[in-house]
């Protein structure tokens, strides 16, 4: 490998984000994390208000990236086999045999969308697939098709006849991206490409080949001891319980970062410092993928929620205080 | 290839940084010493503090100091030289290069080059480049010019601390002068261990009143009693040698005030004069048999107690005196007498008395030297414990000494100093102490009672006005 292999890797997906840019407008940030999720091996959960563009963001970086996709609309009344597959018995050679059925989770890249809105048993039914990237049914574990990612959606004020994503599901996501609503420049483009006959149409740059290669490269990208523990010490700083809490942590967050937290930010920062053209991680690496990476895996006291104080504000205290 | 070039950039990178540390040093330095310099000097203003300004400077040169030290003692190491050239732009590439630097794989080369042609195009000079702050300059300049002002500002606390700071030198120059001559006098061999205990024990004595001293004439006074009391031990010492000592002595004692080692010249002529005087009474002593006759007469004591008194002159003459003395509330005597004598007499002493003391006479003498009055004149003496001079020419007198005689003072056997070739007389007295007491020489006793004075008027219950009425008091019986 060459530097100007890394340079083609950044070039290449600054075209990427350039074609998801034709389709999505704005929101470049949480363009960058998805594919930075992507290209680390990570399932984002997105979150936002009704109409922010949330699956379209979704379905156009599966066409740039040319990977298959698949949509699943979570609803109360899902099933965990309408997410995985069924075992259906089938004629075979006059035999009646069971078949799988392979599920719509059975795809490169699936969008779980409203995934608060199912019960908690098909929530699950995506833990595995998530993790392990495998799913079984019956007595068969079956190989998601690589590369895999769940990209999820969720309302964050719709909370009537909702389930609440139960922690352990909250910690295999990678990031948790907010999507915010849209500048009034970008409203304006959105409208344009919208509402009128204008079409945009939507090119693949990369293959899921090259995805898994640059998944590779980036596992090689180098982290200096002080930028790792850097990012280890802002992990910690999230625990109250731990010898040291700032008086802040002890008073508004009840549940710290687990070590995925850790492991996300590490392989994030790397992510991140490749796309900036770099083979090394810097500060500013961990500092900026550390909201996506904590802000989920943060729980919060009551206090915080009576004071106004969100995970983002913890993290930007905690930023704050973590020195280098 | 890379690595050389990293690490040389790393020590280049070093080399600004102890720069830029160094003059920051110096920076921090100055303004914290001068923050110190200020705060002395305005404290000078409301307080007297001596020697402000070499207190604040001093705190100025260690502040600098300090920080310099400081800074040379905590030379960053490449990890660190490091770390500072990446928080200028490159992003830990010169902290991830220096820990992969024998790391051979693809991605460390990657980074070694990536980071190579990163510091390429950096420039150095502008990372380390000091920014003038103007805060800091405002700061400094207003710090300097305060502290500047408050030297030409007058203050009573200034002025007070100007007049201890001129004493506490009076004091060390004094107690130099002081600790010279115990020295010399320590160095005469001819003085025993016991009276070199004596004038060591003296020397403290002075040292520590010299000490206590609020103001110059305090501390001269002090000077003044040493040397006084000094050649009085000595002058009473020199009585209990015999002449061929006393001869040594003297010619020690000449050397001392001749040698003009000694700076302090009223010591080198009390020194001489000591020496005059034991050299005198040596000469005295031996013309002094069969030198003078004395008949007297006398009501109650036939004969007094020769005075411890200090009389220059040869006295030759012949007198009659009428003597009336008084003893301190105890008795009072009348004496007359006829009396004719031949004699010298030189001496020196010091005591206290009240009495009345008529006389006539005629003399004619010269002399010098120093000892108890052995020469005798005629003439009547009283009793008491003063003693005048009844026949010849009057010498000065000035001092008796006290003695405490219990009431059955037979056992004791005290008669009193003995005056060569006078006599004594016991007197007994029912008055009086009524326990056996013991004899102090006045000297020790009123050192005793300044001491305790002194040492009482460090209380703060003792007004200030009244500490110099005291202080006068003492230092008016001492002179």
């Amino acid at each position: 490998m060459e530097e100007k292999d890394l340079q083609e890797i950044v070039e290449k997906v600054s075209l990427c984000e350039k074609e998801i840019g034709k389709g999505i407008i704005g929101q470049k940030t949480v363009i960058r994390e998805v594919i930075i999720a992507m290209l680390t091996n990570g399932n984002v959960l997105l979150e936002g208000v009704p109409g922010l563009g949330k699956t379209q963001l979704v379905k156009t970086i599966a066409k740039v990236f040319n990977i298959a996709f698949s949509r699943i609309q979570f609803t109360p009344d899902l099933m965990p086999a309408d997410v995985t597959g069924t075992n259906l018995i089938i004629k075979e050679n006059g035999n009646n045999v069971f078949s799988f059925e392979p599920g719509p989770i059975f795809s490169n890249l699936v969008l779980a969308d409203e995934i608060n809105r199912a019960t908690p048993k098909t929530q699950s039914a995506l833990l595995e697939a998530m993790q392990e990237k495998t799913v079984t049914v019956g007595k068969k574990t079956y190989e998601m098709p690589a590369p895999f990612m769940v990209l999820a959606t969720q309302n964050p004020i719709e909370n009537e006849g909702t389930y609440p994503l139960p922690e352990a599901q909250l910690d295999r996501f990678m990031f948790k991206i907010q999507v915010d609503f849209p500048t009034l420049d970008e409203l304006k483009q959105i409208m344009d490409i919208t509402v009128t006959n204008k079409k945009t149409e939507i090119n693949p740059i990369m293959s899921g080949e090259e995805i898994l290669r640059i998944r590779n490269i980036i596992r090689d990208i180098k982290l200096s001891s002080a930028v790792e523990e850097y990012a280890l010490k802002l992990v910690v700083a999230t625990h109250p319980e731990v010898p040291g809490a700032t008086e802040y942590i002890k008073k508004y967050v009840s549940c710290g970062a687990s070590p995925r937290a850790a492991q996300a930010i590490f392989n994030a920062s790397k992510a991140r410092a490749l796309l900036e053209g770099r083979a090394n991680v810097s500060f500013d690496d961990v500092r900026a993928v550390a909201y996506p990476a904590l802000r989920h895996r943060i729980a919060v006291t009551f206090e915080a929620m009576a004071d106004g104080v969100n995970t983002d504000t913890i993290i930007s205290q905690i930023i704050s205080e973590v020195t280098e | 290839m890379e690595r050389k070039q990293i690490i040389s950039f790393i020590k280049r990178i070093r080399k600004k940084l102890m720069k830029r540390r160094l003059a920051d040093a110096l920076s921090n330095g100055f303004l914290t010493g001068l923050t110190g310099f200020m705060a002395v000097m305005l404290l000078s203003l409301f307080i007297p503090l001596g020697r402000s300004w070499l207190y604040g400077a001093a705190f100025l040169l260690l502040s600098i100091l300090g920080f310099i030290i400081f800074t040379l003692v905590t030379t960053p190491d490449l990890k660190k030289a490091a770390a500072a050239g990446d928080k200028c732009g490159l992003e830990e590439r010169l902290s991830t290069a220096l820990e992969n630097l024998n790391e051979d794989d693809d991605m460390s080369l990657i980074q070694r080059r990536n980071t190579l042609r990163s510091i390429e195009t950096f420039d150095l000079s502008q990372c380390f480049r000091r920014k003038t702050s103007y805060t800091r300059l405002a700061i400094l300049f207003s710090f300097a010019f305060m502290t500047a002002a408050s030297f030409f500002i007058d203050t009573p606390a200034k002025e007070i601390a100007a007049t201890r700071q001129e004493v506490r030198e009076n004091i060390e120059e004094t107690a130099e002068k002081l600790k010279e001559e115990a020295k010399k006098l320590a160095d005469i061999p001819e003085i025993s261990p016991e009276e070199m205990q004596k004038l060591e024990s003296l020397y403290r004595n002075s040292l520590a009143e010299m000490k206590k001293a609020s103001t110059k004439t305090d501390v001269q006074k002090a000077k003044d009693r040493f040397d006084r009391k000094a050649m009085n031990e000595l002058s009473e010492y020199a009585k209990q040698l015999s002449p061929e000592e006393k001869s040594d002595l003297t010619e020690a004692l000449e050397d001392l005030a001749n040698s003009g080692e000694l700076n302090d010249e009223k010591f080198r002529q009390a020194a001489k004069e000591l020496a005059a005087n034991i050299k005198a009474s040596n000469v005295t002593a031996s013309n002094n048999a069969g030198q003078a006759e004395a008949d007297g007469n006398a009501s109650a004591g036939t004969r007094g107690q020769t005075s411890e008194g200090q009389q220059s002159g040869t006295e030759q003459g012949q007198g009659q005196g009428q003597n009336q003395d008084q003893n301190q509330g105890q008795s009072q005597d009348q004496n007359q007498g006829q009396g004719q004598g031949q004699g010298q007499e030189q001496g020196q002493g010091q005591g206290q008395g009240q009495g009345q003391s008529q006389g006539q006479g005629q003399g004619q003498g010269q002399g010098q030297g120093q000892g108890q009055g052995q020469g005798q004149g005629q003439g009547q003496g009283g009793n008491g414990w003063y003693n005048g001079t009844d026949k010849g020419t009057e010498g000065t007198v000035n001092k008796g000494e006290m003695i405490t005689v219990p009431n059955d003072f037979n056992n004791f056997g005290i008669t009193g100093r003995d005056n060569g070739g006078g006599d004594s007389q016991l007197i007994k007295t029912t008055e009086g102490l009524t326990f056996a007491g013991t004899a102090a020489d006045y000297e020790t006793v009123i050192s005793a009672y300044t001491g305790m004075a002194y040492s009482a008027l460090n209380s703060s219950s003792v007004p200030e006005a009244m500490k110099d009425v005291v202080k006068n008091y003492f230092s008016e019986l001492s002179e």
